[in-house]
Formats: structure tokens, sequence, C-alpha cells
């Protein structure tokens, strides 16, 4: 008697895990379906997740993570697209000079400013004027509008830009959300003001409806919206209604989200939720590297041991990438040259990144450099001991590190590392007190390796001159490869693995259109109906 | 009328040296506000930092200025009610203070008012009960709670409470439902606190001639014993606690505030330190330093309301007699 509801509860319960594997099974073919060949939706709320959020001022903030829903806020003049080309936005067409030193912008005349202020050639020039009079306050998007003579607005529709020295890379710098062009009133403001969160006026898709300082904001669409860029799939105004930015600081905690579904899409993750991701039914995580530079270690020629390119080529030799990426989240993909294969000015040098680690010994050896008592190698007094600083945002990085460590001292080379402040790292990156620093910019523009290796050597040098000032693409493109081959032959540079910006999102969110920066059109973005 | 003005020196002088100390200690940070804001790496355009003049951004900040000088500009500052503007956006930080301090008081005063009497439970529930086990149980549950770093209690909450129940929001300020969790992950660290605290000094009052001898044979029981009895001097210790617990809290919201994504006074040091904002970081030790002057002069009043032989001293009555007056 007492057998029998035992057995019973067996029965059921084989049955409860057969209908959970026949359920289970259906879900994987309902995912399978799902894709951006559906009709989008309207409507709806993206639930959107960043880390160092500051502000809501387009200027201010340069990282990959707070500018994707700053895209929203502010338009461009012109749209850089995911093939690296430009097409027409805010301006309808443009013409640069030989020389790369004056660039005249024709303007659209339909398009108006959140605040029903009308966007014209004077709205332009106050919007770049207003980030030239704060100066050292905006230094990071002011380097990248170089050296700027005077900005002249002949008529409402025409905006000339003249430069006292070449600048090539200012179409580029253009198309990025940090020179978004914002209302007057927004321009009238000061520094401190625009830093408040609300002020940002712009003419997107979005205007910021509710902020929440330290906690994120929320913006909501625009539903006159009309100018949205040429390859934009949806031409009027936005999607999804609402996007609610959200500044969780665990980046754990954050993955947990995503997973249960209180976040639709989320940047930065940890290497273990890397994995996990790319292995779930449920959430997709990009796996297209970053179009700037491969990811790796920035050499600094002025250390001892540093200045010998034979100590540099032995370096190279001696690291394995393949022993790296084992190590690595499994979404990592091997370097092949030192700009990331997602470069517009990408070219497969991936011969000239070799593993060999007996040639490398062969290389010290024959450069003079003994094994001292502690097994790392010296020559007249320097040892072969060399430190890799970097920011907090490489931290997730150090496990791959580490197996570098492990394969420098096989050959004699010791390698330390560790993560500073912003501030200790830029103070000793201006000093040049490093050996080594984690290279990862990030800029789809040939004018990229000049910010990692300006200085190093005058060949380089000239030809990083000679790209400022070249405005043509193929052009630009032959002078880009020149250099990358030189860093690599130079070893000025170990290239690891390629950027893979973490941005991870659930299947249920549709993201079409992406930037050449790889920020994802947010007009575009829309929502499976839950 | 004298003990108010040696309060009120002795309050100043406590916020001056912390506000001094503080501003020399931090200009050992490396590096300062301006190298932080230009930014790192990881930018959508890579900035080339050595090529950037960024003295003129220091001297425009005032960071090129004399240590002295500085020095001097910041407690000029500080006597007209100014504490000057962040380094890195600007903004003046007694507006950033007002909107951080808020929230943080919300969270901290509400966890306090959740832990005295939940301390207070436990406490009873481990000297009174005749059951042994909920005696052991209730002596043991503050100790082991205590010794759990906060923020693994914190994410654990988030994972179980929000991620998995989701039952309330894991993180920011803007609904009352978003004050469930992190109030009580600080409440149940002050209640064990608070419980540690007056299970010894109950124990102790439990075992002395009055409590054991002399009040049961006046034919009182020994709950009344334990509340009408033991715990007015068992409250000296605790009193001592809750003034070190109530500073505790507003500077110790730091890992709480990240943990849940709130925006308040820790989250604002934990971000200043970072970007070594100087301003903001010194506007916080006046506002910290002022609470445990406050703090402090509250824990003494309550002193002399529990001890009659404190009040006798006169000097004492006075300020007891100025603050009941006061509140």
């Amino acid at each position: 008697m007492k057998r029998q509801p035992r057995r019973a509860a067996r029965a059921f319960a084989a049955s409860l895990v057969s209908a959970t594997l026949l359920l289970s099974g259906c879900a994987g073919g309902d995912s399978g379906s799902g894709g951006s060949s559906d009709t989008p939706v309207e409507g709806g709320v993206l639930k959107y997740r960043s880390t160092n959020v500051q502000g809501t001022d387009p200027a201010f903030n340069t990282g990959y993570g707070p500018v994707v829903p700053l895209r929203g806020i502010v338009d461009s003049l012109v749209f850089n697209a995911y093939d690296g080309s430009f097409e027409p936005w805010l301006a309808t067409k443009w013409t640069v000079n030989d020389d790369a030193t004056k660039y005249v912008f024709t303007l659209r005349d339909d398009v108006t400013f959140s605040d029903g202020e009308k966007f014209d050639a004077d709205a332009v020039k106050k919007s770049f004027e207003a980030l030239r009079a704060q100066g050292a306050k905006y230094a990071v998007v002011n380097s990248w509008i170089g050296d700027l003579d005077k900005i002249t607005a002949p008529d409402a529709t025409t905006v000339e830009f003249d430069f006292n020295s070449p600048n090539s890379s200012f179409l580029q710098a253009v198309s990025t959300t940090s020179l978004g062009i914002v209302s007057p009133k927004t321009s009238a403001l000061s520094f401190d003001q625009r830093q408040k969160g609300d002020t940002i006026i712009g003419s997107g898709a979005f205007v910021i409806s509710d902020y929440r300082g330290d906690e994120g904001y929320q913006l909501t669409r625009r539903d006159d919206y009309a100018w949205p860029p040429a390859s934009a799939e949806n031409q009027g105004p936005a999607r999804v209604e609402k996007i609610e930015v959200y500044t969780t600081p665990d980046n754990s905690i954050a993955a947990s989200e995503l997973r249960s579904g209180d976040l639709d899409l989320l940047h930065n993750t940890e290497p273990a939720d890397k994995t996990d991701f790319a292995a779930s039914d449920d959430i997709t995580i990009r796996r297209e590297p970053l179009p700037g530079s491969a990811l790796g270690f920035i050499t600094n020629v002025d250390v001892p041991g540093l200045d010998d390119v034979n100590v540099r080529k032995a370096l190279a030799l001696a690291t394995d990438r393949q022993a790296v990426l084992e190590r690595a989240s499994t979404i990592d993909v091997a370097p092949t040259g030192v700009l990331a294969a997602s470069n517009p000015y990408w070219t497969d040098l991936s011969d000239l990144i070799k593993t060999d680690v007996d040639e490398a010994t062969k290389l010290l050896d024959d450069a003079g450099w003994k094994p001292g008592k502690d097994g790392v190698r010296e020559k007249g007094g320097d040892r072969l001991s060399f430190e890799l600083v970097y920011g907090a945002s490489t931290v997730s990085h150090e496990p791959n590190i580490a197996v570098v460590q492990a394969q420098w001292k096989k050959i004699g080379v010791e390698l330390k590392f560790r993560s500073l402040t912003p501030a200790e790292l830029n103070q000793r990156l201006q000093a040049g007190d490093y050996a080594f620093t984690w290279g990862s910019g990030t800029r789809p523009d040939a004018d990229v390796l000049r910010s990692g290796y300006s200085g190093l050597d005058p060949e380089l040098d000239a030809i990083f001159k000679q790209i400022l000032a070249e405005p043509d693409f193929d052009a630009r493109k032959k002078l880009v490869t020149e250099a990358s081959t030189r860093i690599l032959e130079q070893a000025y540079y170990v290239p690891l693995y390629d950027f893979i910006q973490p941005l991870a999102f659930r299947n249920t969110t549709h993201l079409p259109t992406f930037e050449a920066s790889h920020l994802p059109w947010l007009g575009d973005v829309w929502l499976d109906k839950s | 009328m004298s003990v108010v003005a040696t309060r009120l020196a002795h309050a100043v002088a406590v916020v001056f040296a912390a506000y001094s100390v503080s501003f020399f200690l931090l200009f050992v940070l490396p590096g300062d506000a301006v190298l932080a804001r230009i930014g790192t790496t990881d930018t959508i355009g890579q900035a080339d930092i050595s090529d950037l003049n960024l003295d003129a951004l220091r001297t425009e900040v005032g960071l090129n200025d004399s240590l002295w000088r500085q020095y001097f500009d910041g407690i000029t500052g500080l006597l007209h009610g100014d504490l000057g503007r962040s380094l890195v956006n600007d903004r003046p930080v007694t507006e950033l203070l007002g909107e951080a301090l808020p929230n943080t008081l919300a969270l901290a005063g509400l966890s306090l008012v959740v832990s005295v009497p939940l301390g207070l439970l436990i406490a009873v529930l481990a000297v009174n009960p005749r059951s042994r086990a909920i005696r052991s149980l209730a002596s043991l549950a503050p100790s082991a709670y205590v010794s759990l770093p906060v923020f693994w209690i914190g994410i654990l909450f988030i994972y179980v409470f929000s991620i998995t129940l989701g039952w309330f929001p894991s993180g920011g300020s803007q609904s009352a439902s978003a004050l469930v969790l992190p109030t009580a992950v600080l409440g149940l660290l002050g209640a064990a606190q608070f419980a540690q605290v007056l299970i010894s000094g109950l124990r102790t009052e439990i075992g002395t001639t009055y409590a054991a001898v002399t009040a049961p044979a006046k034919g009182a029981g020994r709950f009344y014993t334990l509340v009408r009895h033991c715990l007015r001097n068992a409250a000296f210790p605790f009193l001592a606690v809750f003034g070190l617990r109530v500073g505790m809290l507003l500077g110790g919201t730091v890992v709480i505030e990240v943990v849940f994504s709130r925006s308040g006074i820790g989250r604002l040091m934990v971000d200043s330190v970072k970007s070594v904002d100087l301003t903001v970081v010194l506007g916080l030790v006046v506002v910290l330093a002022l609470v445990f002057v406050v703090i402090n002069a509250l824990v003494d009043i309550g002193y002399a309301l529990l001890d009659p032989r404190l009040r006798r001293q006169s000097a004492v009555e006075g300020a007891a007699q100025n603050q009941e007056i006061s509140s």
C-alpha cells in the first residue's frame, strides 16, 4: 500500500521531465526563427545599462557605453555608416579641399531642435564655438577638432571650417556624438550648466525626459522626428517609445538582470558572463571587433631594454596568442594587424604577427642580454623587467595578461602589471613613467594610429602627417598600411586580440543598424511585444 | 550657557581639523583631477594626451596655485559656507551634496529605525527564553551576520529578492520599494551590532544580585526584571555603539549605494576620490565631521538622561536642559 504513491510520483516526475524537454525543444525552435527578418514592432521601452555615465553632455562623454544613448539626443552633420563610408545627415553635401584644410557643409533646412529652435548654419557655428570657448575643459573633443582657424556661416544653409593645418580626420570627428549639434540655447550654457544632466537639447530622435543623477536617465522619442541618416531602415520617428538608461555599477548584477529580462541591452560584461552569453539561447553578445586598433601592449621606447629593436622583436615573438585566446573568453579573435579587422582602413598583416620562442631566445642572446641570478636577463646594469599599466576597464583582461607574463618568463623577461586610477594613469603616461600601456583606441579612422604611436619614430611621424593631409580614402588606406607594417616590424606594438566591445542584448531586442563606431542607430531599434 | 559655547568651539575645531588633515592627505593621491577628467583609452576616439595642454585648465580650476594658497582659499570659502566647485564638472559642491544627502539620510534613518527595536528583540530572545536552543540561536545569529561582507549580502539579496523572486527593484532610489532591500541589509547589520552589545550587557546584569536575587524575591518575573531593571543598565554600552553606528551608517553607505546603484554621499565619495575631485571630497569630509559632532553631543545627552548621577553634575545638566528645551 505504501509503495503505490511513490510509484505514481515517479511516473509523474517522468512525465514532467519529458514535458520540460518538449517545451525546451519548442523554445529552441522559436529562438531560431526570431531575427531581424521579422516585421518591426512599434512602441515599448528599451532598458539599457552602461557604466561610466557622467551626465548627458555628449562633448564630455566619450566612452562607448555612455555614448550609446546620447546618440539619440544629438544628430551629426554626417553619418559614418557601418562600412566606413560617410552619408548625408544634417548636411546634405560637403566638400573638402585637397590638403584637408577647408571643409564646406551644405545643411538641411527642415530640421528643428527639440526646443523649437531652427537648425541652421548659425546653430552649427555656435555649437562648435561653444566647445572651442571652453578650451581645455573639452580637451579630448578639441583635439579631434584640431587646429581650427575659423568657422563662417555665409548663409543659413552653408557653414565653412578653415584649418591652420590639415585635418583629414575632421569628417569622422564631425560624425561622432561628441561633435553632435546642440541647440543655440545649449551652446549658450556654461560648462557646469551643461553637466546638470537635463540641459542638453539636440535635434535627435529622442529628448531627455527624466534625469536621475548618478542613477541614470530616461529618453522619450520625438514624434516629429523626420531626418534620420539615409541608411536607416526607419525614416520616421523612432520605433521604441522610451529608453531607460541605468548605471548599475556591478557587472555581475547587470548580467543577471539581462538574463532575467529586467534589461534589454547591456554594455560591459565580465569574461565569464561573455562565455555564458555566447552559449545562451535568449541572449546575443556581439562578436564583431570594434573598428579601432587591436588590443595589446604599446611600448615606451625610452625605457632601457625596450630601446633595443631586438628586445622588442623577441617579446613579440615570445607571445603566443593562441594560448592567450584559449584563456580569454570564447568570443575573442586573434589579431590580424595593428588595426582591428573591422576598421575601414584595415589590411591583413597577420603574417607579421608570429610566435617563435627559439628565435626570440636567439635574438636576446645575440643582443647580449644574459640571464641573471633570478632568471631575468640583464645587460650593463639594466634588467629586462617591465611594468604594464592600464585603467580600471582593462582589469577584466588581467587573466590573459598573466598568460603573456608566463610566456615572457620562459625567455627570461619579467612582466609586472597593474591597474591605476585615470588620474595616475594619465600622469604616468604623460611623464613617460611606464614600459608598456594597454592599447585600445576605438576610432574607426586612420588617425587612430597617431594617438598610440606618435613620437616613437621620425619615419612614422612623417607618415602620420601625410595621413592628416590626405582626404582621399584609398590614398589614406595605403599610408595606414605603410604605418602599420612599420609598427609591427619595429615591434612597437604587441597585439594580443581584437577588441570586442561587450554589447549584449536579449533576443527580443533588435538592433538592425550600426554606425562605423559600432554604436546602434536607436531610431531603428525595436523590441518584440512581450 | 558656557557649556553650549564649549560644545560649539569643540564642533568648529573638529570640522577644521578634519578639513585640514584631509586637505593635505589628499595631495598624496597620484595625478590630479585635470588628468582624471580627460578620460582613458576606453573612448570612442582615443585621445592623444601627450599633446594636450592641460596647464590652462589647471590654472582655471586653481590647481596651479601653491598648496598654501589653495588651503587658504579653501578655509576662507568654508568660513563663508562656500565649499567651492567640483574640479571635474564645475558644479557647486553644495549643490552636489544637496542632491546626494537626502537619499543617504533616508536610507540611514530608516535602517536605524528598523535596527533598534530589532536589535532589542534579538537581545531579549538571547537572554530571556527558557529554551536553550532559542537563546543560542539568537546570540549566534548576530555574530554570524556581522562577519559577512556587506557587499556579498547585498548581492545575495538582489539575486534572491529582485532577480529571482522579482519582489523589489534591484536598485535606484526612485520608488519607496527600492528602499526595501538596502534598508534590510543595513538595518539587519545595525540590529546585529546592537544585539551583540546588548546581549553581553544583559548577561552581566542578569547575573548581578539585584536581578538574580532581589527582584525574584520581590516577586518580579524574569522578563519584567530584564526589561525594567537590566535594560537600563545595559543601555550604556549600547548608547556608545549607537553613536558610532550612526556615523558609520552615513560614511558606510558607500558599499550599499554602489551595490544597489543608488545615488548618495557614499557613491559620490567613491566617484570623487577616483577622479581626485578634491573639492567634493573635502565637502563630504565637512558634512561627515558635522554629523559626528552632532551625534556625539546627542549621545552625551543620552548618557545624562539615563544616569541621574551624571545629571547631578551641574555642567552636564545645563547641556541636557538646553537640549530638552530645544527639542
